[in-house]
């Protein structure tokens, strides 16, 4: 039967922006409330994924939501800071393992996280290139955070400053990338990993017997790292540690004492789970949070909206639908006299029934497979996609 | 060629009706229908090509009974044995012009459209004066153009009766007198039978036959 | 069939061969450890990292077959002032438990990206017991170049009471590593204890006859020495293996003025023309007392100590 078909393609053809907004409008009609929960409901298991991974966080009293964004996904700024010692105390507990974290500087995009060698082991992270960190100073990117630093084992990162008057503040200190971490598709991805110290180091509680300040040279000759400000006469210190003066470095003031935004305690077992939890409600200078929960009830305030946003979107596709079949209807009308001369010229009935379906099963399965085609892409692509978004 | 018996047809509704005892219609002659309007010219036009069926009587068509077969049949019987030059020409308009003329072919699973029915329309499009024309689409066509089109397609599958409807209808004199040697030329070519519906006078002469309606009796008006 | 035979036998002889050289390989390893790790899996055994020898012979003697303890400080460096290149510390890292000596020896450990679970001050049981180390003055010496002393002494295992506290500290880190050897670290314990309280006793009957008499050191390195035994002991900065500057002369003479001393204990065995100046110019006599902070040629732990006492004793038999 492909006399009919072929005029139906011709019908198609000759209105082929009609048949592209038909296919556009019901495509997304189709995919939109499917795609957005695909999407929420993707990114919703990875936020939850990594919550339910990491069974405890303590932090310094004040938002659960922001500790547990900060910690975990290092997003938002935590605002208040706990001392190191907590890491040591929940340790002697001998209830649980506990990982200090310092997430607080960036280089350019990317969050810098300070903690200890444990972190790695914890979040099944390993080098595929390089080593991790053995000393201070080093640091080891996650998959993304090298590609878009555009660094690799043996270039150098720079950490930026907090603002851009820094006068007698952070200075930024130029870091050696020691190694690269394998993708985990997670935001481990996107830190610069340095030893907890290295992070007291940028924070100016820590330094080295000579100050290197290294002029740049002019502004034409800069290096793509960090925040360097090109064509600014500005020269732009930094500290670096080095072979030759990482034996000088040390700290000022009692260590136990110097800040953390959070600690991520690993309990032995369920029951050691409940006895630290059961101490730490007790604790007033100190909170101590279950990611699984804090990212639940986020995410439930975030369910909430999507359903209402579905529920928008499908009222807004049952409308399209709506003006879609009236197009249909029309150009069905529209066509009658076509029809008539079919039927006059002795048109089978069969091909007149398929030539005067065929735009409305054309617009169907085009608009079913797109939406078909988006909503898998959605599944795979959707949170780089997502990420890529916010990015901007 | 076509021949009319005891024929009774109205249209429901309508106080029309039409009454033809006996009509025949010689094959390879050419006959033209006159009569007033609503004198049902044109349905008797229907009639014969098996579009329309008669309450009674019987219409045979190149020997063929058409009104004791099915719908199904009569189609197929159409759409192979008779060619129609409709009054509007009805042409697809998001089709070419060749598209046009191989309609028929892609209309009906009966009719195999291949190479030589192609070039069979292209020599049909040539003879009639629009060969360079069968990339174009209806709307970039004369009327005239558009006339021969129509008649190109009705002949494209070389049927033995050729029904026109008003086929000098909307041209001008000019285009009036070529259409009207390109249809009598074929005809004369082929040996097809020809049937035309004609309000013009002048035409007359070059017909074979006259059949005036007044002769039967039709009542009423022809529903539009 | 001789043929046969002679195969057996020269497969039994291969054998036993074998057999023999694991054996010794074995023995050599409770003496001297090869510096550099084979990397080998050791099985079930815990891993035991130490900064200095002396926590090395403590794990060892705690841990028995249960660990494997690795030490990789080369034989000629100072563990106090090694830094460790990126492979080294990644052992560090690789290992179960991480002994260090605490009182702020080993500064490269505050540098280092050691993971804290696994890190055990061995000595910040009796933190309150840290004696300062002196004046601080930065000298150059050694393959390391520059190098200073920080504000707290850090010989804490020259104290065999401490160093018996330091036994307890690695004890209590086995045991918490590997609950199952509990009982095999505590009897382990014992006996390094014994053997500690035989050699105080020892050192204690050795620096007797020096009460009230005021003593030299080559290096401040005797601070927990000199409290233990009530020692009146200055210290200079002199190197075994070098002819002290001008400025060390002088320093000396400085101290003697006030304080005469006629023995000055030595890390190592001085330069023949320093000992001979200091008996010559100072009438003072040299003393090896080896603080046994790196592994020995020879001997364990305390062979080493036992051969300082019985040098110390001949110095006070020689008048």
């Amino acid at each position: 039967m492909s006399g009919p078909l072929y005029l139906a393609w011709r019908y198609l053809v000759f209105h082929r922006w009609k048949t592209v907004v038909l296919v556009a409008a019901l495509t997304l009609i189709l995919f939109l409330p499917v795609g957005l929960r695909v999407l929420v409901r993707q990114g919703a298991e990875r936020l939850v994924a990594r919550a339910v991974a990491t069974p405890l966080l303590v932090g310094a009293p004040g938002s659960p939501t922001e500790l547990v964004l900060s910690s975990l996904y290092f997003e938002s700024d935590v605002q208040e800071t706990l001392p190191y010692s907590e890491a040591a105390r929940i340790r002697d507990t001998g209830l649980a393992e506990a990982i200090p974290l310092h997430v607080r500087f960036r280089v350019r995009d990317q969050p810098i996280v300070g903690t200890t060698p444990e972190y790695f082991a914890f979040r099944g992270l390993h080098a595929v290139d390089g080593r991790f960190a053995a000393v201070l100073g080093e640091a080891v990117l996650g998959d993304r955070a090298a590609r878009d630093l555009g660094v690799a084992v043996g270039d150098h990162v720079i950490s930026s400053p907090e603002s851009l008057f820094d006068i007698a503040g952070v200075y930024p200190l130029r870091m050696p990338v020691v190694g690269v971490l394998a993708p985990s598709d997670s935001p481990d991805d996107d830190a610069v990993f340095v030893d907890v110290k290295t992070a007291w180091v940028i924070q100016g509680l820590g330094h080295g017997h000579e100050d290197l300040s290294r002029p740049e040279a002019a502004p034409g000759v800069l290096e793509r790292e960090g925040n360097v400000v090109i064509g600014n006469a500005a020269v732009v210190q930094y500290n670096e540690i080095t072979a030759e003066n990482i034996d000088s470095f040390h700290f000022h003031g009692d260590p136990s004492r110097f800040p953390l935004t959070a600690v991520i305690a690993v309990p032995r077992d369920e029951k050691a789970s409940a006895l630290l939890q059961g101490r730490y409600q007790e604790v007033p200078a100190v909170r101590m949070v279950r990611p699984e929960v804090v990212m639940g009830d986020l995410l439930a305030t975030v369910f909430t909206v999507e359903r209402y946003v579905v529920a928008g979107a499908v009222g807004v596709g049952l409308a399209t639908l709506a003006t879609v079949v009236l197009v249909f209807l029309l150009s069905l009308r529209q066509r009658a006299r076509e029809r008539e001369t079919l039927e006059k010229i002795g048109a089978a009935p069969r091909a007149i029934r398929v030539l005067m379906a065929s735009e409305a099963m054309f617009v169907l399965l085009v608009a079913g497979a797109m939406a078909l085609t988006l909503t898998w892409l959605a599944g795979r692509f959707g949170p780089e996609a997502a990420r890529l978004l916010a990015r901007l | 060629m076509i021949a009319i018996r005891d024929l009774r047809f109205a249209y429901d509704g309508t106080p029309f009706r039409l009454e033809v005892p006996v009509l025949d219609v010689a094959a390879r002659s050419t006959t033209a229908f006159v009569g007033p309007s609503g004198s049902g010219k044109t349905t008797l036009l229907h009639l014969a090509a098996g579009i329309l069926l008669p309450s009674e009587g019987r219409i045979a068509v190149d020997g063929t009974e058409i009104t004791s077969l099915s719908e199904r049949a009569r189609r197929a019987f159409r759409v192979r044995r008779v060619g129609l030059v409709f009054q509007e020409f009805e042409l697809l308009e998001y089709l070419s012009i060749l598209d046009n003329i191989l309609l028929p072919f892609r209309a009906h699973p009966d009719l195999r459209l291949d190479a030589s029915i192609v070039d069979r329309a292209r020599g049909l499009a040539d003879r009639v004066g629009i060969g360079d024309k069968l990339d174009r689409r209806p709307r970039h066509l004369s009327q005239g153009e558009r006339q021969r089109t129509a008649v190109c397609r009705a002949v494209l599958t070389d049927p033995p009766l050729l029904l026109t409807d008003e086929p000098t209808g909307n041209l001008d004199p000019v285009n009036r007198e070529k259409v009207l040697d390109i249809l009598f030329d074929y005809v004369h070519d082929a040996g097809t039978t020809l049937v035309a519906v004609t309000h013009d006078a002048e035409i007359l002469p070059r017909f074979g036959r006259v059949v005036d309606f007044r002769d039967f009796h039709a009542r009423g008006e022809v529903p539009a | 069939m001789r043929t046969m035979r002679c195969r057996l036998l020269v497969a039994l002889a291969a054998l036993s061969l074998a057999c023999a050289g694991s054996e010794s390989a074995r023995d050599s390893g409770t003496t001297r450890e090869a510096p550099s790790e084979t990397g080998a899996e050791e099985g079930a055994r815990l891993v035991v990292a130490v900064v200095n020898y002396p926590l090395s012979w403590l794990a060892r003697e705690i841990g028995g077959d249960r660990v494997d303890v690795r030490f990789p400080v080369p034989a000629e460096e100072d563990p106090a002032f090694w830094s460790p290149g990126p492979e080294q510390i990644a052992s560090y890292q690789r290992a179960d438990v991480i002994l260090l000596n605490g009182a702020g020896y080993a500064s490269w450990t505050d540098r280092a990206s050691l993971p804290p679970s696994k890190l055990v001050d061995t000595s910040a049981g009796f933190s309150d017991l840290y004696l300062p180390a002196g004046e601080k003055v930065v000298h150059a010496h050694g393959p390391e170049g520059e190098h200073e002393h920080g504000e707290t002494a850090f010989t804490t295992w020259l104290d065999p009471r401490l160093a018996s506290r330091q036994a307890e500290a690695v004890r209590d880190a086995l045991a918490r590593a590997d609950a199952s050897g509990a009982e095999a670290y505590g009897r382990g314990l014992a006996r390094v204890q014994a053997s500690l309280a035989r050699l105080d006793t020892d050192l204690e009957a050795a620096f007797e006859p020096f009460a009230g008499i005021p003593l030299l050191g080559s290096h401040p390195v005797y601070q927990y020495l000199a409290r233990r035994y009530g020692l009146d002991l200055r210290s200079v900065h002199f190197e075994p293996d070098e002819v002290p500057r001008p400025d060390g002369w002088a320093a000396l003479q400085a101290l003697l003025v006030d304080r005469p001393s006629r023995l000055m204990l030595w890390e190592a065995p001085p330069l023949p023309e320093v000992s001979a100046r200091l008996a010559r110019e100072f009438g003072v006599r040299s003393v090896v007392f080896d603080p046994c902070g790196n592994r020995p040629e020879e001997g364990d732990f305390l062979s080493v100590m036992e051969a300082n006492v019985a040098r110390v004793t001949a110095a006070v038999e020689g008048g």
